[in-house]
Parts: structure tokens; sequence; C-alpha cells
């Protein structure tokens, strides 16, 4: 087997071993660095990675599953370590992966063996659980009607929704700029605190992360954290009106208090998104 | 000078300071030299917010450098990868999680703060755009020393040129080149600067093959200026249009005359339309999206004035329909290039196929029986081998040639024709596959036009020669049919009707199938003549006799040879008869004849001693009377009289008929009465349609078996035909009269009738 860095030419044929994005980044000659094993003149293994304040991040490491369990994976990475080692500019390796396949879940144990150690996200992941899960929750042991305030989308006027969605991506919401009015937001089952014609906070959801029920964004704004509480819970009512109880659920957490309500409202959710990271001898 | 013992008694003798005045200066010291640290080295004439401005670029830009070094080491410390193949499995695009988006806006958020320093216009988009024209402008720059620039004005070369085809090259902080790649772009520039100053084609003529085979090759395509792609490749697409633009210059340099003018023509005429009709517009669709994006794309820079901004989105709009409009036009005539140039690659592939095809013709020609062939086009020994084979069969075959000389004849002709195009195909689709197979191994877009449109025509020819080989397969069992008398199969009826011929090759089987099966050597003729014998010889009766003879003949029993030989000369001659009755029964009943009375009423009788049955009363006499005259419509018409002739003829060989025209008639009439006249399955299957089915039925059902027995009721004795009753036996003189009309008619002494295909008025049965 040898170790080499893929050139243009050999870019062609090692693309299908490469995530989409690491591939087209190559394709726009981004100074990415890419490696491959072969045997024989077949790639059977291919990694990329670029420097990011310090780190080396892996944005794709992937081995042909007729060849694993060959060493293939390991002699990429110690490939890469062995270039980091001679220059300064990197002190950790670092790779982030989530789990949607069974396949994904044995990296994590391919890394620890490589010396890798998973990091603490404090709490900034993608948290994965079902709607029963939801149900089952702290959040639907409430009692007490619903607020009049609070309105499904589909009942809230268009041009407050846009207004919305214009304030909050301006005060720095984590969201897409027209999330709010987009098409593919579930209008249904996202909802909206409206007081004095204005729309105070929100919960967005959609179907962006695999396909499941995503809360696609959480904005408290003028409504204040305590506001979320009651969105949630009348969020997931709609949707266990819309959707059957095993819908799987997907809930990007982007900030330390986010990840901590959700932890909160959905004990069950399991995170399924990870860092391992190496320091780097240098 | 202070005398150093001196100094160094003084010092001992100055009083100590105390430990925190110490450490208060030291203190002291660390926050002045740390204060002076906290200052701008600002450059001449730079600005403090200029200074910042730089600093975060470069902040930026040091990961871009970073990742550019070590890549630079994985090309110096590793071999490349050689692959030509890679292992299954393709990862799946993870979902990432919103804190890296959150970091790429960021990213984004920095950039355009620093390009709306620039122009209140751009963002992160127009930073890319001019970061990315920057830094080629700055590669060239490397590349374009003062000295060139010199040599250049001195020798009067076009320094835009120059700057235009040249890659460029990036620095590192010490003036080298970057990475290894960047070390070999600067060398190959030094060389194509070299060799474009010495103002010597032949020295330029390398580059100037490389400039064009990449114009050749470019693919301009619509969505190369969609606003994704402009911010991705910005100077990728800068440098395709300054190169189209340039290359025309390069084109008038009359150094480079020579270079041109012994171009390839097709390359030179490609290039013609490609410069002509897409230059200009991609050049000003760069401007124009570049500019709408809020960057000067010639100079790299920033538009801060909104009216150009305005204007390039304007320019912009009006634009991109000119690209697709120009864009369908270039393919439209790349495409009228690419199949010329095709067909005349063709042309002179088939002038040497043809000339090597000439020595083979002349092997095969001197075999005597491949001699005077006459194929004029391009030949292959399977054209040889197989219009040999049927020129043969026709020698071998002098009499059934002299029978249908006309008709084979023209077989033979159409084979030649068939053969002779096949081959002028034949040579034309080796001739695409030369000039494909010569193509194919370049990998350039020029070639693959060329090897695509050439296989393109020989799937198109191909289907051709597959038409052409179909016809010829045809022509081929006609001719068999004709020389050996095999089946008409489906295509030969196709090619005999086409020629006319169908209704006389199908007679003509059909003469064959009873020559084989009845009148000809071992046919039923023969064994009826032996049942014949037999029977005498055991001394059986003269019905018995005469029965075990008729079965021999085997016409008038189902499947047989001789039957199925007997039906395919009759042909349809009969066939509209059994619904001739059927018809009947629905005129007469629409006319009010009440078949449930006459069913009532009709009295039926038997032939003592025989299965014979006829019925006679109640109105059934008309019935009969009606059914014998429609036989007797279809039994005398001329297809009906040319069947009798035939079959009478046929069948005089066989002794049971001793020679007697009448008896052989009578025979073929009885077994068509089995077969048509007593078929009352017509009116069985349209029983519904009458208003009473089941009458109707049972009187056609009596009719027709009364029909059947008229050929028995022949042989009846005087006395017997005394007892029939009245109607039955004048119905039986009507049959005995008919026979004799046939007999004669067989014998050419009576007239035909016409064709029984008019419609009588409905014979209405009395009561």
């Amino acid at each position: 087997m040898e170790l080499g860095w893929i050139g243009p030419e050999s870019l062609a044929v090692c693309r299908s071993l490469l995530l989409p994005a690491a591939a087209e980044a190559l394709e726009r000659r981004e100074p990415l660095t890419a490696l491959a094993v072969t045997e024989d003149g077949l790639a059977l293994g291919a990694l990329a990675a670029h420097l990011e304040d310090g780190s080396c991040v892996i944005d794709s490491l992937y081995v042909s599953p007729e060849h694993r369990r060959r060493g293939v994976g390991r002699r990429l990475v110690e490939g890469l370590e062995g270039l980091l080692a001679e220059g300064s500019e990197a002190a950790e390796l670092r790779l982030s992966y989530t789990v949607t396949l069974p396949e994904h879940e044995a990296m994590g144990p391919f890394l620890a063996a490589l010396g890798f150690a998973p990091e603490e996200d404090e709490g900034e992941n993608i948290y994965f659980a079902t709607l029963e899960q939801a149900a089952d929750g702290p959040l639907f042991r409430r009692t007490g009607g619903g607020s009049k305030e609070i309105l499904p989308f589909a009942r809230v006027d268009g041009a407050l929704l846009t207004r919305a969605d214009r304030t909050a991506w301006q005060q720095g919401a984590p969201m897409a700029r027209g999330l709010l009015t987009d098409a593919r937001t579930d209008k249904e089952v996202s909802c909206a605190l409206v007081r004095a014609g204005r729309v105070e906070a929100f919960v967005a959801f959609d179907h962006s992360c695999c396909q499941r029920l995503t809360l696609a964004c959480a904005w408290s704004g003028a409504g204040g954290p305590a506001a979320l509480a009651g969105l949630l819970l009348e969020a997931f009512r709609q949707a266990r009106e819309k959707y059957p109880p095993e819908t799987p659920l997907a809930i990007q957490a982007v900030s330390p208090a986010s990840a901590a309500l959700v932890r909160a409202l959905l004990p069950q959710a399991v995170p399924v998104s990870f860092t391992y990271a190496k320091p780097l001898d240098g | 000078m202070p005398d150093p013992e001196e100094q160094k008694t003084l010092e001992q003798h100055k009083p100590a300071q105390p430990v925190f005045q110490v450490e208060q200066q030291q203190q002291l010291d660390i926050r002045q030299e740390l204060t002076r640290l906290q200052t701008w080295e600002l450059a001449p004439g730079q600005t403090l917010e200029e200074a910042r401005e730089a600093h975060v670029q470069t902040l930026i830009q040091r990961q871009q450098e970073d990742n550019v070094a070590l890549l630079a080491r994985a090309q110096t410390q590793m071999p490349q990868a050689q692959v030509r193949a890679a292992a299954p499995g393709q990862p799946v695009q993870q979902q990432v999680p919103a804190k890296k988006t959150y970091k790429q806006k960021r990213e984004e958020a920095k950039k355009t703060k620093l390009a709306k320093k620039q122009s209140p216009f751009a963002d992160h988009v127009s930073y890319d755009i001019q970061r990315q024209l920057e830094r080629q402008d700055n590669g060239k720059e490397n590349s374009l020393t003062p000295q060139i620039k010199q040599r250049a004005d001195v020798e009067k070369v076009d320094r835009r040129v120059l700057k235009c085809f040249c890659q460029g090259y990036q620095k590192d902080k010490k003036g080298n080149p970057a990475s290894p790649e960047d070390a070999q772009r600067m060398q190959a520039d030094q060389t194509f600067l070299e060799d474009y100053l010495s103002k010597d084609v032949t020295r330029r003529a390398l580059h100037l093959q490389r400039f064009t085979d990449e114009l050749l090759e470019v693919n301009i395509t619509a969505d190369l200026y969609t606003p994704e792609n402009i911010h991705q490749n910005a100077a990728r697409l800068k440098e395709i249009a300054d190169r189209m633009t340039y290359y025309e210059n390069m084109q008038e340099d009359p150094v480079n005359a020579p270079f041109f003018q012994n171009m390839d023509p097709m390359h030179k005429e490609l290039l013609q339309e490609k410069l002509g009709l897409l230059t200009a517009i991609c050049s000003m669709l760069t401007v124009s999206q570049m500019g709408a994006m809020a960057v000067n794309c010639d100079k790299a820079a920033y538009y801060a004035e909104p009216e150009y901004i305005r204007n390039s989105v304007q320019l912009r709009d009006g634009q991109i329909p000119v690209l697709h409009a120009q864009l369908a036009e270039y393919r439209r005539r790349e495409q009228e290039i690419i199949g010329r140039s095709v067909e005349a690659m063709a042309d002179q592939e088939e002038a040497q196929l043809l000339q090597d095809n000439q020595e083979m013709k002349q092997a095969y020609e001197a075999e005597e029986d491949k001699a005077g062939l006459g194929l004029t086009s391009y030949t292959t020994g399977y054209s040889f081998d197989e219009l040999a084979k049927y020129r043969g069969m026709i020698e071998a075959n002098p009499e059934a040639y002299a029978q249908n000389k006309q008709a084979i004849d023209r077989l033979y002709q159409g084979l030649h024709h068939a053969m002779d195009v096949m081959g002028e195909l034949n040579g034309r689709i080796m001739a695409y596959q030369q000039v494909c197979d010569s193509r194919h191994t370049r990998r350039d877009r020029v070639n693959r036009l060329l090897s695509s449109r050439a296989i393109q025509e020989q799937e198109r020819l191909m289907g051709q020669v597959d038409q052409v080989r179909n016809q010829f397969a045809a022509m081929a069992d006609t001719l068999r049919f004709y020389l050996r008398g095999t089946e008409i199969s489906a295509p030969a009826s196709l090619v005999l009707e086409r020629e006319g011929l169908l209704e006389q090759a199908k007679t003509l089987y059909a003469h064959r199938q009873v020559e084989k099966a009845i009148s000809g050597p071992g046919g039923s003729v023969e064994a009826s003549n032996a049942a014949l014998r037999l029977a005498r010889e055991k001394g059986l009766g003269p019905k018995e006799t005469e029965s075990a003879a008729f079965q021999a003949l085997g016409v008038r029993t189902s499947k047989t040879a001789a039957a199925q030989a007997d039906a395919l000369v009759r042909g349809t001659t009969y066939i509209g008869l059994p619904g001739d009755i059927a018809l009947y029964f629905a005129d007469t009943e629409a006319a009010n004849v009440d078949y449930t009375q006459v069913e009532q009423n009709m009295q039926k009788s038997t032939l003592a001693g025989t299965a014979c049955a006829y019925v006679s009363g109640g109105g059934v006499d008309q019935v009969n009377a009606a059914l014998l005259a429609r036989y007797t419509r279809y039994v005398t018409s001329p297809e009906s009289i040319t069947y009798l002739r035939y079959m009478t003829q046929a069948l005089s060989g066989a002794e049971i008929f001793e020679g007697d025209t009448g008896k052989t008639v009578w025979f073929l009439s009885q077994a068509l009465i089995n077969s048509y006249g007593a078929n009352f399955t017509e009116v069985a299957a349209r029983k519904d349609s009458y208003r009473n089915g089941d009458a109707v039925r049972m009187v056609a059902r009596e009719a027709c078996r009364t029909m059947l027995a008229l050929p028995a009721l022949t042989r009846l004795s005087e006395e017997q035909r005394r007892q029939l009753p009245e109607a039955t036996q004048q119905l039986l003189t009507q049959y005995e009269g008919l026979l004799r009309t046939l007999t004669d008619m067989v014998k050419g002494t009576g007239t035909t009738n016409p064709a029984p295909s008019a419609p009588d008025a409905p014979d209405e049965p009395a009561g």
C-alpha cells in the first residue's frame, strides 16, 4: 500500500472516496491537503484536511468498506500527522462527525485507537429524539391551557413573519435568512408569540436535518427565554396532531444555554454529533 | 576615561536599594516595554485604520497561507497518488452541527466588513472575487519582471499578451515561489516569456499550440456565468475572457503568421467561430456580472459608486439572453464543422479501403463460382459467398428458372443490388470506424466531438444496412420458394406482393403441394389405387371398395397432406358460403318468416341403410332450395371452376373414377358440400341475433343436413327416388343438373357464372 497526495488528475478517480463538500473544495483548487492510500493503482481510502485556528481539521476520512481493518485509515491519519510534525501550524488534530448511519458508529472506537479523545461539546450538538419521547418529557407534564398569544405560523400574518425574520437575523439568531417564510418551514408546527402586532419570539421547525422534524431555530427575542417553553409546548402539541408518535426529531443546540434547554425538556434526546481531538507533539 | 578600578570602588560604596523599589522598577520597565509594543508601526503614508484593515486581512490570509504551506509540504514529501480506479463505496454527506455554519457566517461577516470599507455595496462575495482577481494579477506581475517589461517595450511585443498568457505564481515572504507548484509555474512562465520575446516563430510555436489547444478545449456554457460560478471561479473566468481577446492579438502578430497559416483548417475554422461568436459576449458578461457584485474586474478593485453597479446589473440582464443565443449558434456551427470534417476524413479512409479492397476482390473473382458477379462497391467475402450461392441455386434449377423466369430475374437483380448497396454502406461504416479509432485515444474536446460524430454516422448507416439486409433475406427466401418449393415465408410474401406476384406464387405453391401429396409419386392417388386393388382382391362389395378408395385419396379427411394441399388450391373460393347461409336466415326472419312454425311442421326422414337425413314440408323446402341456390352460385363461379378443373386433372390418375370427369366432379362436390354447404356453424354462432334463435338453428341444421345428403341421394335407384317427397325429388334433380353443368364447365364445354358476391333477395318460404 502506498500513501500519496491527491492531485487534479487523481481527484477525478478519488472523488468517490471523499465527502462531496471536500471534493468540491478541491475542485475549486482550495488549499486542502488531500491524501490517498492506493494499492496497485486502486484507491482504497482518502482523507482531506485543512488548518483552522491552530487546529488541523479533518474534513473527510473514508475507507472503502471492502478494505477496512487493513490499516488504511491509520495510514492516512498518521501520514497527515507526519506532515504536521514538520511545521508548527497546528497544535491538534480534530475530526467531527454525526452519527446518522450505523457505519458512523465505528468512527468513535477507531479514533480512540489512534489516540483521539472525545471533546466536550458544552452541549452545542445535534440531538435526536422522537415525538413520543418529547411527549414523555417534563414539558408535557405541565398543565394548563395554551396561551392565545402563541399561534402556529400558518395563522400568523405573513408580513409579521417577514419582519420578525429580518429582526431575528439582524440580532444574530442562528438561522438562515428567510427561514420563517420559507416554503420548507413546517407552518403547522412552527409557532410564534404575537403581542401587540409583533412577533416577539418563535420556534421554527423544518425537515432539514436528515429529513427529521427539525427545530431549526428557537429565538426568544423580546419575549425572553421564558417564552420558549410555552412556544415549544404548543409546537410539540401541534406536531403530535400532525405526525405519528414515532416521528423522529432533530434539534440543533448552538449555545450552552440552548443545549441546557434541550436536555431539560427532552431528557431522552441523545447527542449525535461528536468531535474528537488529538494533541500533536510539537 | 574613568579608571575601571575607581569605578568598581565607587559602585561598591553605593548604598543598596530596598527590594520593593527594585521590584517596582522592574514592573515599570516591563510596563514600558509592553506599552512600547502597543503601537502600530505604520508604513509611510499609512493611516491607523489602514494598518488595522491590513492586519485583519493578514489574519484571514494567514490561514490560507498555512494551508498552502501544508499542501506544499505534502507535495514535496510524498509522491502524487497514481490511481486508475477507486475501490467501491462512497461516504454520505453528514449533517453538520449548526455551530459550524455559524462559524462560516462569522467568516463571511469579517469579509463583508472589510469589503464594505472599500464599497458600501460590497459583501463577502465581492471580497472573494476581488481577492481572486488580485491574487491572479499579482501572480502574473511576479512573472513580468521589470526586465521582461523593458525587453517587451524594446522588442515591441504587446505586454498585455505576455501578461495574459502567463500562468503567474505566488511568492512567499522571502520572495521565492510559495510552493513547488508555484516554482514550476515560474519556470514555465520564464520559458514562455523568453521564447515569445525572441520573436522566433519556431520558439513560439509550442506555446502558441498550447494556447490554441486550450481555447479549443474550453467548453463555454451558460452555467459558467452564474453568480455562484463567478464567485467560485472569478479568476479563471477572467483569464478565459482575456485569452480569447488576446489570442486575436496573437493572430494579428506578423511573427506568428507561419504558425496560423499552417494550422489545421478545421481547428482554424472552429476557433474562428468560437472567438467570433463568443469573445465579446463572454468578456462583457464577465465584466458586468462581477460589476453587479461591486467588483471592477479589470482593476481587481471595488465599485464604490452605485451607478456603476446599477449599470452592470442592467447590462448583465441584457447580456444573458445574448449569451444563450450566441452559444446556440456556436453549437450549431461547431456541429456543421465537425460534421464536414468527419465526412472528409471518412472520404479519405474510404478511398484507401477501396484501394486495399481491390486485391481481395481480384482473389475472389479468380474463383470460378465467384467470377463475374459484378459487385462494384466495397466487397467482403460474405458478399461474394452469398451472391454466388444464389446464383448457383438458380443455375442448379434450370426448370424452375424457366417456369418462373421473369420473377426470378427480378429477384436476382434485387439480390445483386442489395448486396452492392450493403457493400457500399459497409465500406462507409468501416471508414467512420477508422476515423473513430484514430481519434478516440486523444482525449481533447475536438477529437471527442469528431469521434462521437463518427459513431453517430456509423449508427445511422448501420440502421440502413439492417434494412437492406432484411430485404436481401426476404428476396432470398422468395428465390428459395421458386427454386426449391419451400413455403412462402412472411418476408417473401411481402416481396411477392410488392412485385404483384403473390397470388400467382400462392397458386404455384398450392399446385406443388398437390403434386407432392396427391398426384405425384407416392401421393394419395397411388395410395387410392393400391387400396382399390386390395379391396377387390379381398372381395369387398362395391360400396366398401369405393369407400376404401375414396378414403385413401385423403381429400375428404381433414389434416392429411392431401386435404391440406386441396385446401391450398381451394383458397378462399368458398369461404363466404356459411356466412351467406346465416344471412339468408336473418333476411328471411326479418321478412317475417316464422321459423318456429317451420321447425314444428317440417318432416324429417332418413335414407334407409344410411345415415343420410333430409327434411321436407312445413316451408323447409324453400329453405333447401335457397341453400342449394347459394351453393350453386359459389360452385359455378370462375374461381370454383378453376379449382375443380385443376383438381379433376390431379385426381385423373385415380382408378376409382375410371377416367370419368363426371364422377370426379361428383366426388369433389361432395367434399365441398361437406366443408361448406353443410356448415351451419355461422348460424349457430349468430343464434342470439335471430328472433327465434333456437328454431332458426334447428331448421338450418336440418336444411344443411339435407344438402349433405344430396350426393348420397344421387345414388338412389329410380324406385327409391319416387319414394322421396316431391320437393326433395325436385331438389335432387336440381343438384344433379348442377353436377352436369359443372362437369361440362370443367371440360370446357359450359359457361361460368359471375362471382357469388352479389346478395340475392331473400327467398321466403311459404307458410
